[in-house]
């Protein structure tokens, strides 16, 4: 049976889409660590991993940690910089969509609907003048209408500039992450290709209206950087305590008809440069724009991929690599690494969309998946299942390891259907793979591995232990003892 | 559901640097960069356990097929073949439908087909469903045309502007809205 979400209208999807709650406010939450009151204590394992809002020099606008700095009132507006600017001298003012393409399940197979558009939510909008001088900047809201502060009225000759470069603050000293536009494809590679940009010529009087990329016109790039600096988010918010300065730059390299040889795939030492003497990025990730295949569409793979970048710069990743397929067994810490990223992925378009969404598909030339996490624990035919008398060292199936994350992580964030004792949620999951119990310690199989993150997250919340076993145990048919190993 | 307060990500981009004019910084000196250098990967993308691939030759418009199915993983249930002939074509020999069992992992399994009055392309379909997931792969005798090839838009030189010594100088042009 499709999955529900995939059988709604897709009016209600787009409302949906990027439609984020302030739920995420990581370091607010009550936990079972700390003291009690949701704040870290010196005796909290995951203390040092707390996002601490930064409102400095901001009156207005995100503090860093899911939450506002303030709001500006009246003919006020928000400036990127963060201040309360007056519109009454004049404004550049309009909204921001994009086409974008959503998966459609048809029993077996699942394919690419027709464009839908949606907001161009917290793209920053960029004024500039003939001679390319940046006069004014403003960040959309969720519906991708913006207001830039001016202080005189547009006179015509303004231009509008939307571009997939991101710093995460005003102190930044560089890029952290960009969506490049390659000229050909291939075997990956070190390139020098240009960020995609968007120039809208601004009438007089300031208002443009309602701006929509087409896909014609690259939205797959914009869709691409949005959903990423929503993940950028994450990660410095759950794993970073709030502190951009150790982001890892990462470069998207996509583009229509451009294909790669590997599909979809993360290199961690392959940088980007935007011209001869300029890098952008250390590290890349490449998706294909093949005809017939998911292409910029395929959200499920491009997180999966980021999720691998987040494994190896904010975690652990031993996984040896190479080729692997749907219902295989294998090594521990290679099921963990692809099961991860798997499970990233279907989480945060999830935490997006503030419905569980655990649909993992693909889309490749001629042939087409998708494996749903959350009822693989009940479909004795889908996923290959573990040996409850298999040991902690057993081969495992990367769609169990997504299967079983999902499981223990669904119930906080989003609702979980089947209620199983355990739901950790976002904040949990995230810090238990940046705890030093996961990044330092080892136990059953060598290398990082599932059990080695339930160890994580007992160590963070010891009343977890004997849930998390019964949830395991129990549902998920994973012989893990509870046994946890803690520094 | 929906929270109508803006959850921003609070990270500027570009125009942070904006309201001071463009702000550049001096790029630190690169060792110019080898163009199209190849990269070891890190992590590729997971393999499709379902394979269909088709080959056939005709006379007149008697059409002989041969299907390979390959399975590279485990698949959720039962493999289904399906064969959709162009109007006015008849299988001589054949199923429509097949049901081709549970497909062990790196098995491959033929099937061939004999189809009078075509005067069209044959499609093929092997599937494999469950409620937790969903499998298919598809081919074409004779092979469909190439996908049109997607094509990159044009953009064009602008004025350049540089972020934290990234220079952006060539863009999509957009029209405004109405």
């Amino acid at each position: 049976m499709p999955h529900p979400l995939l059988r709604t209208g897709l009016a209600t999807v787009v409302g949906l889409a990027f439609s984020l709650s302030l739920a995420l406010t990581v370091g607010c939450d009550v936990s079972s660590t700390g003291d009690g009151s949701g704040n870290p204590t010196a005796t909290d394992p995951w203390a040092d991993l707390w996002c601490v809002p930064d409102c400095t020099g901001r009156v207005c606008g995100d503090n860093g940690c899911g939450s506002l700095c303030g709001t500006c009132e009246g003919d006020n507006a928000c400036t990127a910089a963060g201040q309360c600017l007056s519109t009454a001298a004049g404004s550049i003012r309009g909204t921001l969509k994009f086409e974008a393409q959503w998966p459609e399940v048809q029993g077996a197979s699942i394919s690419l609907g027709g464009p839908q558009v949606f907001p161009g939510a917290r793209m920053l909008a960029v004024s500039l003048n003939t001679a390319g001088e940046l006069t004014g900047a403003a960040q959309a809201d969720d519906d991708g209408k913006f207001v830039i502060p001016l202080s005189a009225p547009a006179t015509g000759d303004e231009q509008l500039l939307f571009t997939t470069l991101w710093v995460p603050s005003l102190d930044a000293e560089n890029i952290v992450f960009s969506v490049l536009k390659p000229q050909d494809g291939g075997d990956p590679a070190e390139t020098v290709s240009p960020p995609w940009a968007w120039l809208v010529p601004v009438p007089a009087g300031g208002d443009v209206g309602q701006v929509t990329i087409t896909e014609e016109q690259g939205s797959g790039a914009m869709y691409v950087f949005l959903f990423t600096v929503e993940a950028m988010r994450s990660v410095t918010q759950d794993m970073l305590n709030g502190n951009p300065d150790k982001l890892k730059s990462l470069a998207v390299l996509w583009s229509p008809g451009i294909e790669w040889s590997c599909g979809a795939c993360y290199a961690s030492g392959a940088a980007q440069w935007v011209d001869e003497t300029s890098k952008v990025a250390d590290q890349s990730v490449f998706i294909s724009g093949e005809s017939g295949g998911a292409s910029a569409w395929g959200y499920p793979v491009i997180l999966h991929e980021f999720g691998h970048y987040m494994a190896q710069n904010y975690s652990r990743d031993d996984s040896p690599g190479g080729s692997h397929s749907i219902g295989q067994a294998i090594a521990p810490a290679f099921a963990w690494s692809e099961g991860w990223a798997g499970f990233f992925a279907v989480s945060t378009m999830s935490r997006w969309l503030q419905s569980p969404e655990p649909i993992f598909w693909d889309i490749q030339q001629g042939a087409s998946f998708w494996l749903d996490y959350s009822g693989g624990a009940h479909d004795q035919g889908a996923f290959v299942q573990p040996n409850m008398d298999g040991g902690l060292d057993q081969l495992l199936d990367e769609c169990w390891v997504a299967t079983m994350l999902w499981h223990v992580w669904d119930g906080a964030d989003v609702p979980e259907k089947q209620p199983d004792g355990v739901a950790l949620g976002t904040d949990a999951v995230m810090k238990a793979v940046a705890s030093k119990r996961f990044l330092s310690y080892d136990r059953g199989a060598p290398g990082a591995d599932f059990v080695d993150f339930c160890d994580a997250v007992i160590c963070g919340q010891p009343s977890m232990a004997w849930p998390l076993k019964q949830a395991l145990n129990g549902l998920l048919s994973f012989p893990y003892d509870g046994g946890s190993q803690c520094p | 559901m929906m929270s109508k307060s803006l959850k921003l990500a609070g990270w500027l981009s570009v125009a942070a640097l904006a309201g001071c004019g463009a702000r550049e910084s001096q790029p630190v000196p690169q060792a110019p960069v080898a163009q199209a250098r190849p990269v070891v990967v890190t992590s590729q993308r997971v393999e499709l356990p379902l394979h269909l691939t088709l080959t056939g030759s005709a006379e007149g418009d008697r059409v002989t097929l041969r299907a390979v199915v390959r399975v590279s993983g485990h698949l959720p249930a039962p493999v289904i073949l399906k064969v959709v002939l162009p109007e006015g074509a008849a299988l001589e020999s054949g199923l429509p439908v097949d049901r081709l069992g549970e497909l062990a992992a790196d098995t491959v399994t033929e099937r061939s087909f004999v189809a009078t009055g075509v005067h069209g392309p044959v499609r093929v379909t092997v599937e494999s469903a469950s409620d937790a997931a969903g499998f298919e792969a598809h081919a074409q005798w004779p092979e469909a045309p190439a996908a049109a090839v997607e094509v990159a838009p044009r953009m064009e030189p602008i004025a350049p502007v540089k972020i934290l010594g990234i220079q952006v100088d060539k863009a999509v042009p957009v029209a405004p809205g109405k």
